[in-house]
């Protein structure tokens, strides 16, 4: 296996500060910093292919997790902040460990957001789906929310986190827990049966196309092409 | 007797020369109903029926390019995003995230757990081959039809069928390899890179494609030519210099932290603020270093000592010490610098028109680059939402990491999804005629009030300013004077602090239908009275200071601007401490109703606008004002910063940033750069400069520096082409004409293009809805049909019909729960989509060991496909009657 992975999987190779509103995009604002990620997130791969891992599979990637130079600065605060989570002794074989569930929501990143647990069910490679990520979910993980990532990708993976049951459709029940998410647990937030009701009968109006009473994949890619805040919003920065 | 023996519809062939075939050439090709025939049908019996219908099918796909407009494919890659590498990854099934890809093709793991593959859901079934992304939905009826037909049957039926199921998907997964290897490596990583799966299985598919390569290469590859080495390298060389440059890169980000602590408190809408804060604040560090090295440096070669006092005030003032310092115009020297020893010479009077010249040129296209990219971003779709519930779908800011942060935005949604679930019962807009024109008039009244206080305001600072120069011209003390030139600015700083206050009074009287609105007519007052200030600024500039006919006019007005930028500054400082923090005093301590008070986005921004336009029209007259500029700013970022954190809670309203953004940007370029341009085209090409100082003085108009150096390039031959440059592209009107013209051409295509895709996407949608119609139709026929046609069977017999109709109907209804439809992405997916639809009819119904049952079935199928056709030339007439406006 070739080593720089970095290509292959959109290392967040810039989380950018910015709000991504459209200075973002600029020449000197937060663009430079997009593009020349960009360019680097693909260059970690563009490495390889152009260079000599093209041809010879070289040693897996993450035998030097911090090889790349530049394209990993995530890469490298990534595998900081992973390593942190582990117990000392196992801190060296960081890639073959598993990080459990509850030490991954200890990241001031996830405790607070609402959909934590969907977020490690979704991005967690366990065969026993507990939740427990390895380093490369983690990476997943940050890949996906990172600025670089396109947003049908973004899509996609945030129509899986809503995805409760993971049945590949969001019907009712998915709308009522996501709603739930959306205005917390608490009673005095909490929408009543009636509300509730309505208010899923207004986003199925809405969103649903074909009327089946669900929505499924294209229908959600369809709404978020319609908000151009998600890809703004839809991001987690290490 | 399952539908995987039916080779017409596991053939993997049909499957990959619709997809790719598509994908790889761009036009409406009938590719698709050929394979149908072809390798799909091999039922003679419902050959002719379902050649009718593709027949229809076919001409009704090909309808869409009866819109003239050649061009629109384009646009719905773009509208609907996706993005057509040779995959469609936005369609793609979810990937495994369980099952490692390499034991999937042993068979024995694959049949003995299909269970398990039941059980884990479709994100595991529709497993890791992502070669069907463009036929998702299509895979996906099948796939799940597959899990319906396996789940009844023995363990001895599973293994042919596991078998197939394997088989195709390696043969799946090889086609997307090749596929895949085709590519040039740039573009293979960013089509593996968009697939959303694991990285496991990204570097698996990348593995076996290189594999594919070399295999492939082998012959070859030995003998790699010295060039492509050399352009390896280069690459390579490249990549790490582009790398060592995004380090760098990251090394600046030196708010990264503070940008991250606030979106975490208060989200994209307050973070936006300050993106777009310190974007401005690098716009003003490029431009202080381009003037500082262009402009300063050679000066600073030149220039003797300063023999002025610096008593202090002169920071507030910008006058006396500073007066001959590089800060202004003034001081800079007319004559070529030239060094003795290698005899080169450099022009100053060319140095700073063309440095200057060439910084807002840049800024022109950077804006006009930055504003088209989030206008097209934010603003193509042509319609939006007229609701807002499906906004909740992607409202969640995961911005958002702090717990009391993310609480407050909890009870804020809550309260406003409450809200809008109330209004929408209440059914506000009946009103009658009277009440409208009540409205209308209120809204004409305020209008009037608020261009009235701006004119005003206006009228104000033009007098003052008169007055104030006339009374400068009298013999007083160096203090007074410096005293009587602050008048001027605090009294402008004051009219922008209060009169926005007024405006958002004005506000309470008026309704409006949304909140929206209000937002975006305040802001348009507000920019109004701010740009109107700063235009009669500029007039007195041009009008009377520059006429004086007294020492240095361009350092007087580039004072002038120090000092208001400066005194704007210190109000800004005032402003977020008497308007924020006593303001939360009052809310938290005195007055527990008015609450914690929020951070007003829109009011910054103008401000910042404000500023901003104050120091590009100052670049000229004070080459480094982007100094003060990024002081300031600096300052501004930190106490507004501390401010926020302090004061403000998180707004309750949702902002919508990124067309707000939009508008700001807009609001830059348009009143505010454009203005300054025009000041600037006044100064240079209408306005004498100053006689006694500056570069350009002895000059009639400061433009005369260029066509003087143009009469002097003249005489060489060398420089000819300079010359005709200059007199045939700068110099010439008929090249601005054409040019104009062009650009107009250009719009109006454009805009020609935009009109047909909106046709476009209203007739795919109608589509959509009666191609849904449609499918609910014939499924309630299929079935109502069926439950007819089954009579009670016996024996042999009925295990066999209930393994066949039984299951065959639990997929059509499971295909009705969860069909995918790729609406409007384009015709063809479409197509796909829908004949898949008509999949499950066939594959129910005609397995090629159910002799008995054959004209039954037939005659099921014949009936179910009359119905669709009539459903579709129901939805033909539909269409005519849009073609014939």
């Amino acid at each position: 296996m070739p080593r720089s992975g970095g290509g292959r999987t959109q290392l967040p190779a810039c989380p950018a500060p910015g709000g991504g509103g459209p200075w973002g995009a600029l020449p000197w604002g937060g663009v430079l910093e997009t593009e020349t990620c960009g360019g680097a997130a693909g260059s970690g791969g563009a490495k390889g292919p152009a260079g000599v891992a093209e041809v010879g599979p070289g040693p897996p990637w993450g035998a030097r997790p911090v090889s790349c130079r530049g394209t990993c600065w995530t890469s490298t605060s990534a595998h900081k902040r992973f390593s942190e989570l582990l117990p000392k002794e196992e801190r060296e074989s960081i890639l073959l460990k598993r990080v459990p569930k509850s030490k991954i929501l200890t990241l001031p990143e996830l405790r607070a957001n609402p959909f934590q647990d969907r977020i490690c069910r979704v991005f967690s490679t366990a065969e026993d789906g507990d939740g427990s990520m390895s380093f490369e979910d983690f990476l997943d993980l940050l890949s996906v929310f990172s600025d670089s990532a396109t947003v049908e990708i973004k899509s996609h993976y945030a129509f899986r986190i809503f995805d409760f049951d993971d049945d590949g459709i969001l019907d009712r029940k998915d709308l009522e827990k996501l709603v739930n998410c959306l205005t917390g647990e608490g009673d005095e937030t909490r929408l009543s049966e009636s509300e509730m009701d309505q208010l899923i009968q207004n986003i199925l109006e809405e969103s649903d196309i074909d009327k089946d009473g669900t929505i499924n994949l294209s229908e959600f890619q369809h709404v978020i092409s319609r908000s151009p805040d998600f890809a703004s919003s839809f991001k987690i920065v290490l | 007797m399952f539908y995987h023996d039916n080779e017409a519809f596991e053939n993997p062939d049909y499957h990959y020369s619709e997809t790719l075939e598509i994908d790889r050439s761009r036009e409406r090709n009938s590719s698709f109903h050929q394979n149908l025939h072809d390798s799909s049908l091999d039922d003679d019996s419902l050959y002719d029926s379902y050649e009718g219908r593709s027949g229809r099918g076919q001409r009704n796909q090909d309808y869409p390019l009866a819109i003239p407009m050649a061009s629109m494919q384009p646009g719905f890659q773009y509208s609907y995003s996706t993005s057509r590498s040779a995959m469609q990854h936005n369609t793609n099934p979810y990937g495994n995230p369980h099952t490692n890809p390499s034991f999937e093709y042993e068979p024995e793991l694959a049949y003995t757990s299909p269970s398990f593959h039941a059980a884990d859901g479709p994100y595991v079934r529709r497993s890791s081959d992502m070669s069907d992304g463009g036929s998702f939905s299509q895979r996906y009826n099948r796939r799940q039809a597959d899990l319906v037909y396996r789940m009844p049957s023995s363990l001895l039926r599973l293994d042919s069928n596991a078998e197939t199921y394997n088989e195709d998907k390696h043969k799946q997964e090889e086609k997307l390899i090749k596929n895949l290897a085709s590519m040039s490596s740039r573009e293979r990583i960013k089509a593996i890179q968009k697939t959303p799966k694991t990285m496991k299985e990204k570097r698996d598919i990348r593995n076996k494609v290189l594999m594919e390569k070399t295999k492939k290469s082998a012959s070859y590859h030995t003998q790699i030519n010295c060039c492509t080495q050399c352009l390896y390298k280069t690459a390579l060389s490249y990549q790490q210099f582009k790398n060592g440059l995004s380090e760098c890169w990251h090394l600046l980000q030196f708010w990264q932290k503070t940008l991250k602590v606030i979106g975490g408190k208060f989200g994209t809408s307050v973070l936006s603020y300050f993106v777009f804060l310190k974007w401005l604040l690098t716009f003003n560090i490029f431009s202080f270093l381009v003037n500082f090295s262009f402009i300063t440096i050679p000066q600073l070669i030149v220039s003797g000592p300063n023999n002025l006092s610096f008593n202090g005030l002169e920071l507030l003032s910008g006058a006396g010490y500073f007066k001959k310092t590089v800060l202004y115009y003034g001081f800079y020297t007319n004559s070529t610098i030239t060094k003795t020893e290698n005899n080169s010479s450099y022009n100053m009077r060319l140095a700073y028109i063309f440095t200057i010249g060439i910084y807002f040129i840049i800024c022109f296209f950077s804006l006009v680059y930055s504003m088209a990219k989030s206008f097209r971003k934010n603003f193509i779709n042509p319609h939006t939402y007229s609701g807002s519930a499906a906004k909740l779908l992607c409202i969640w800011d995961f911005n958002i990491t702090n717990e009391k942060a993310v609480k407050l935005k909890q009870s804020n949604l809550s309260t406003q999804i409450k809200e809008s679930l109330s209004e929408v019962t209440l059914e506000v807009l009946n009103l009658s005629l009277k009440q409208r024109i009540a409205r209308i008039a209120v809204h004409l009244v305020v209008w009037v009030a608020s261009l009235g206080i701006a004119a005003a305001c206006c009228a104000g600072v033009y007098f003052l300013s008169r007055n104030n120069l006339q009374f400068l011209e009298g013999k007083k003390s160096e203090l007074e004077n410096e005293a009587a030139t602050l008048v001027l600015p605090i009294v402008v700083s004051l009219l922008n602090l209060l009169v926005p206050f007024c405006f958002a009074l004005f506000g309470l009287l008026e309704k409006f239908q949304y909140p929206r609105h209000q937002l975006y007519v305040t802001v348009i007052r507000n920019i109004f009275l701010k740009i109107s200030i700063i235009g009669i600024l500029c007039y007195y500039w041009l009008n009377d200071v520059a006429t004086l006919e007294k020492e240095c006019w361009e350092s007087l007005v580039g004072q002038d601007i120090y000092r208001l930028i400066v005194i704007d500054f210190i109000f800004c400082l005032f402003g977020s401490f008497f308007g924020e923090f006593v303001r939360r005093i009052i809310g938290t301590k005195c007055c527990k109703k008015l609450g914690v008070p929020e951070f007003d986005i829109a009011r910054n921004v103008l401000d910042l606008i404000y500023t901003q336009t104050l120091a590009w029209i100052g670049i000229f007259f004070a080459p480094l004002m982007p100094a003060v500029q990024i002081i300031s700013f600096f300052i501004i970022f930190y106490v507004k910063k501390v401010s926020l954190m302090r004061n403000c809670q998180p707004p309750r309203k949702v902002w919508r940033a990124s067309q707000m953004t939009t508008l700001f940007i807009f609001l830059l370029f348009f009143p505010s750069f454009t203005g300054v341009l025009a000041v600037m085209a006044v100064t240079i090409w209408r306005r004498m400069p100053s006689n006694q100082c500056g570069p350009f003085q002895g000059l009639t108009s400061i433009i005369d520096a260029v066509s003087g150096w143009i009469h002097i390039l003249d005489s060489y031959s060398g420089s000819k082409w300079v010359v005709w440059i200059y007199r045939n592209l700068i110099g010439s009107v008929h090249f601005f004409f054409i040019l104009t013209v062009i650009v107009l051409m250009i719009t109006y295509l454009y805009w020609q293009i935009i009109e047909g895709r909106k046709i476009m996407v209203r007739l795919l949608h109608e589509q959509i809805i009666n191609e849904g119609k449609d499918k609910m139709f014939l499924l309630n026929k299929l079935s109502a049909l069926q439950t007819s046609k089954l009579g009670p069977p016996k024996g042999e017999q009925q295990e066999r019909s209930s393994s066949l109709y039984q299951p065959s109907r639990q997929a059509a209804l499971q295909m009705t729960a969860s069909l995918e439809r790729p609406f409007g992405r384009n015709g063809r997916d479409f197509y796909a989509e829908s004949f898949s639809a008509g999949i499950p009819e066939k594959t129910g119904l005609s397995p090629a060991d159910s002799e008995g049952h054959r004209p039954a079935i037939s005659e099921t199928l014949a009936l179910a496909l009359r119905a669709r056709q009539q459903a579709e030339w129901e939805m033909q007439d539909d269409d005519d009657k849009d073609f014939r406006p």
